[in-house]
């Protein structure tokens, strides 16, 4: 019986703690400075492991200048086809030709771009979780001692922690909007359905550990535009909401996810598709225009990749977010890998041990970047313009583009793209009187 | 070889270039990564087949694909005594092709650069010679000149096999010298091969170089 008293005082203190330090300063929008502290202790810890681990190395090896893995590990050569070709013995149709070739297709094996990009980004520097160390070198005590007190903190502070926040900002954010909902459609309502979005966004960064830094703020997303981002993970959205109110675009789901739709499509006018729906283009194009014309709804928010990207570089945009007219607003997302690894491989694991994992990372860093807004021009297609937004989004964020489908992930390469290639092989030849 | 997971060979990390059974002076880092390559594509099996170089969607612009993966399970290019295609390539037989492509070190002398070129070389040779006669004839030229120019519907047949005779005469004419009218020329045998290349530095061309890798980047 004392017992469960006990523990009902743990409980009731725990509870008020967190609503006191966290949920109330959440709604009011300010921050009490704990997870400032957090992170800098976090900062000079890793930092200290790092000179440890370069210690540690230095015994064996002269050191290296360290090179950015994000962009492969073999050396490529960048000069055209057709320059190297024409180094390589003039221009004639000769046994030379097939190097070039052979070479590419060696490089291809070795490290492919495409398939890169849907694997975890290399870091530079062990940053104390075992995950992302795969060879576990022993390399002094100190720095277990420090790895072992990191995995404590992690599992036995932290999860529970942003557990019970993740099961707050859930549940408000459903009993809030279910509540606004009830209300006749007002400005009140509005206000209230923008306070009820926020705050149960910032609890959800809370829940997450996330440190987001945003830039440009005034280049945010206006009503009646289109947002545009860089896909990463799912919790981009929760990102980008943590600063602003957007109409979500999405496919209706079961479960949780599809309670949560439900509630929040009452108090403000989110675009939620039903899985038939989808598939008619014209049907979504027709929709979301709609919602564009009217200037007094929240902008959309749309990730045009299609799927998870890993971060280090941007894949092709699809073309259909950029039929729809009205402005675009570009922003740029990265991801700071060094404290918690925010990509969703989705081939690897699912929606639940990604959450996990990222429950038990040391934190979410990320930079957010509003860029300009930014119209279709009058004589670009939409391929075009969705190749000139991509482009302001890389060169921001310091992401590689790469003209690749983000749905080769799961598909193979269109016959189409093949054709390109050895087409313009064909061209130089012919070009350079080798044949007829 | 001892192993700890899959037959890689257990080195010291971040040792001095390794020059294991396969003479290949290569350090454990970069066969790491490519032992982390080769699960990727074995999706996480022992061998590799040819249906696993599917997966690589670079490749496929490439025109003489067909040859480059027949290259991997070609058993003369695994050093192996007998003849024809393996169904199948470990780790050790990956690298083993992998090593054709390695770049010149430093300290090389004369005859190890020889030797080097003569093994680059004969891989290319073995490219040609799909019947693995030891020659390259010109039906089997012509072969690969079709493939090269697979994908331009807008060439023929008879582009192909003009170019194709057009790069014999001149191949004869190197190796044989002035032949006679009656003189038949049979093929391209590996030593006209090799004198055909001669003045041509191969090696700079033909390799993949991997970049330095700090050591401390042992993460995922």
């Amino acid at each position: 019986m004392e017992v469960v008293w006990a523990v009902g005082q743990v409980g009731a203190v725990w509870v008020a703690m967190v609503l006191g330090l966290i949920v109330v300063p959440s709604a009011l929008g300010i921050s009490l400075g704990i997870s400032e502290a957090y992170m800098w202790v976090l900062v000079k810890t890793l930092e200290w492991a790092t000179i440890r681990l370069q210690k540690g190395a230095k015994k064996q090896q002269p050191q290296m200048p360290p090179t950015p893995t994000a962009n492969g590990i073999i050396e490529r050569d960048e000069t055209p086809m057709e320059k190297e070709i024409a180094l390589l013995h003039g221009a004639d149709f000769e046994f030379s030709h097939i190097f070039y070739f052979c070479r590419k297709g060696f490089e291809a094996i070795v490290e492919d771009e495409v398939t890169q990009r849907f694997s975890s980004e290399e870091l530079l520097s062990w940053n104390l979780l075992t995950r992302t160390n795969v060879n576990f070198h022993y390399i002094s005590l100190r720095l277990t001692v420090v790895w072992v007190i990191g995995v404590i903190v992690r599992y036995c502070f932290l999860l529970p922690l942003r557990f019970t926040l993740a099961a707050i900002g859930i549940t408000s954010m459903i009993v809030g909007t279910t509540v606004v909902g009830q209300l006749p459609n007002s400005s009140v309502k509005n206000y209230l359905s923008e306070v009820v979005h926020l705050t149960c966004s910032r609890i959800l960064v809370r829940a997450l550990s996330g440190t987001i830094h945003y830039h440009n703020k005034e280049n945010r997303p206006k009503k009646g535009g289109i947002c545009v981002a860089n896909h990463t993970s799912p919790i981009d959205a929760i990102i980008l909401t943590n600063d602003g109110c957007y109409a979500m675009v999405g496919q209706v789901h079961g479960g949780l996810m599809g309670i949560i739709q439900r509630a929040t499509v009452k108090a403000c006018p989110h675009v939620w598709f039903e899985r038939s729906e989808i598939k008619d283009r014209h049907l979504v194009t027709k929709r979301l225009r709609e919602h564009v014309a009217d200037k007094s709804k929240l902008p959309i928010l749309i990730f045009p990749e299609g799927t998870c990207i890993n971060n280090t570089s941007v894949m092709m945009f699809k073309k259909g977010s950029f039929e729809i007219g009205g402005t675009i607003y570009p922003v740029a997302i990265k991801y700071d890998p060094q404290f918690g690894d925010a990509f969703w491989n989705s081939s690897k694991y699912n929606i639940v041990s990604y959450l996990l994992r990222i429950m038990t990372s040391w934190a979410i860093v990320c930079n957010v970047w509003y860029l300009p807004p930014m119209v279709r021009k009058e004589d670009e297609d939409a391929v075009q313009f969705a190749n000139r937004v991509r482009s302001a989004i890389a060169r921001q964020g310091g992401l590689t583009e790469l003209p690749w489908d983000g749905g080769l992930k799961r598909a193979k390469v269109k016959d189409t793209f093949k054709e390109e290639q050895q087409k313009n092989y064909s061209k130089m030849l012919v070009r350079n009187g080798s044949i007829g | 070889v001892g192993t700890a997971q899959m037959g890689v060979p257990r080195v010291p990390r971040g040792s001095a270039p390794v020059t294991s059974l396969l003479s290949l002076a290569v350090t454990s880092e970069q066969i790491e990564h490519l032992h982390r390559r080769f699960k990727q594509l074995s999706q996480d099996q022992l061998t590799i087949r040819k249906e696993n170089f599917d997966s690589i969607p670079d490749l496929e612009f490439n025109p003489i694909r067909g040859k480059i993966v027949h290259a991997f399970f070609d058993k003369r290019n695994l050093r192996q005594e007998s003849d024809g295609l393996a169904d199948e390539i470990n780790f050790e037989d990956f690298l083993t092709i992998m090593s054709y492509f390695r770049p010149i070190e430093m300290n090389m002398d004369e005859e190890q650069l020889d030797r080097f070129r003569k093994e680059k070389l004969k891989f290319l040779f073995h490219m040609y010679d799909s019947d693995h006669d030891g020659k390259i004839t010109l039906q089997e030229y012509r072969n690969v000149v079709e493939e090269l120019l697979s994908g331009n519907p807008h060439l023929e047949k008879e582009s192909a096999r003009s170019i194709a005779d057009g790069a014999m005469m001149e191949a004869a004419s190197i190796c044989v010298g002035q032949m006679g009218p009656d003189q038949v020329y049979e093929g391209i045998t590996f030593e006209d091969f090799l004198k055909m290349w001669q003045g041509i530095d191969i090696e700079t061309k033909m390799h993949v170089r991997f970049l330095n890798v700090d050591t401390i980047a042992h993460c995922y």
